[in-house]
């Protein structure tokens, strides 16, 4: 992907400004993650057009909300507590942050894959991307996996994924499966099993699976040791298990 | 005015810290400090009171459930916030002009709500940057001027943009990086 400076910045430009929709905006933030990390003078334009962006802000009249708003919220953050995802926080950035150093020196580390085997070097900046745009939205929800014993003492997954995005990432660390056998991911609603595809962790245990659906549709979510190649229900031991 | 932008920004610094500690009062501190920019930016957007109780009641929220989504490295909290806002606004009115393009066809005069004037409310601090803005608005060429205020106060896409105007979308493009550029060179302080 070689973009020159004026196209990135077109893209930064519409970026600010929020003019872009979901599908662009992921193509858009692959794109800049991509020619940012060679080009310091993007990287000084981002600042600038985001600045910009935010002084209009300033241009719409203020006003004053209705009192029952600041009351509801009030009660609603005495009842709630500071969020409720219950994955530490710094574990989440540290895993997102080593991703994202592992990507940044080139790594070869998204050899997790699902189904079709692309993994090219643009494709995993765009997963990284993705990836740390959805767990740094505030709208986002981080689900931590239950590890069973077949997990072992390592295994740590987490799912990710914002409401009305039809994307759900897992990432974290799982041990390498013994010979000729694979992760599988399953989704569930009401005991009715979907699958959706196999993969492996890298050679140090990192796992980033990008599953396209929208995570609502489904109440659990399962990671199975299969046979390579898949299975077409869930046949072995649980590793990892959320309720979405 | 009650102290200079720097001053308001180490402030918003000190407050987001206490936030991330999970304390109710700077909270509610950066509530009132924002409510009414948040609002009038939301409203602004999508034109509808209760949308944009909506989406300022999910934007503080969210501050509250996940204040590390800002990181004081970045920039100022003034422009994270206002643009969580902004964000949450535009996906809203676009939400909202799907299932409106719907039940228009039906109902072709959608009245507007408009004059708001007893509402409207001034804080000190914001309102000699607004005033700074509005000025550099003004000295950008109509053309300029237009696919800023539609993307930005009108939620629309570039591709929607283009439609509308009947131009190329990359001249869209071309246009709108133009007058960020122009407004960014303009607030700046450095002279056009
Ligand atoms: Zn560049």
């Amino acid at each position: 992907m070689s973009l020159d400076h004026e196209a990135v910045q077109e893209m930064l430009a519409a970026r600010a400004l929020h003019a872009l929709d979901d599908a662009e905006r992921v193509e858009a933030d692959a794109a800049i993650a991509a020619h940012l990390r060679g080009c310091d003078e993007c990287r000084e334009a981002t600042e600038g057009l985001e600045a910009v962006a935010a002084d209009l802000a300033l241009v719409a009249p203020p006003r004053r909300p209705p009192r029952l708003l600041e009351g509801r919220l009030r009660r609603e953050i005495r009842v709630r507590g500071p969020r409720r995802r219950s994955v530490p926080d710094r574990w989440v950035a540290g895993v997102v942050a080593s991703v994202l150093v592992a990507a940044v020196a080139g790594l070869a580390i998204w050899n997790a894959h699902l189904t079709d085997r692309v993994t090219t070097a643009e494709q995993r900046s765009a997963n990284t991307a993705e990836l740390i745009a959805t767990v740094s939205n505030p709208a986002s929800r981080t689900v931590p996996l239950i590890t069973a014993p077949a997990g072992g003492p390592r295994a740590q997954v987490s799912a990710a994924y914002i409401p009305g995005h039809r994307r759900l990432y897992l990432f974290g660390y799982l041990p390498e499966p013994s010979p000729g056998r694979v992760y599988e991911v399953w989704l569930a609603r009401n005991g009715v099993y979907w699958d959706a595809g196999t993969f492996l962790p890298d050679e140090r245990g990192l796992v980033f699976v990008r599953i396209v659906t929208d995570p609502r549709r489904f109440d659990t979510l399962l990671v199975t040791l299969e046979p390579a190649g898949g299975a077409p229900a869930p046949t072995g031991p649980a590793v990892v298990t959320a309720q979405l | 005015m009650a102290g200079d932008t720097c001053d308001e920004d180490r402030r918003d610094a000190e407050l987001h810290r206490r936030l991330a500690g999970s304390d109710p009062a700077a909270f509610e501190e950066l509530y009132r400090r924002y409510a009414a920019p948040a609002y009038g930016l939301a409203f602004r957007v999508t034109g509808s009171e209760p949308l944009a109780q909506e989406v300022v009641h999910d934007s503080f929220l969210a501050l509250w459930q996940a204040p590390r989504a800002f990181d004081p490295a970045r920039g100022a909290f003034r422009s994270f916030f206002l643009s969580l806002v902004h964000h949450r606004a535009v996906d809203t009115v676009r939400r909202e002009d799907r299932l409106r393009r719907r039940t228009e066809r039906m109902n072709p005069t959608a009245g507007e709500d408009e004059d708001v004037a007893e509402e409207i409310v001034q804080e000190s601090w914001l309102a000699d940057r607004r005033v700074r803005v509005k000025a550099a608005l003004e000295r950008l060429s109509p053309e300029q001027r237009e696919v800023l205020e539609l993307a930005y106060f009108r939620g629309h896409t570039q591709a929607r943009i283009s439609e509308e105007l009947g131009i190329p979308l990359g001249t869209v493009k071309t246009r709108t990086l133009a007058a960020m550029r122009r407004m960014r060179m303009l607030l700046s302080g450095a002279d056009p």
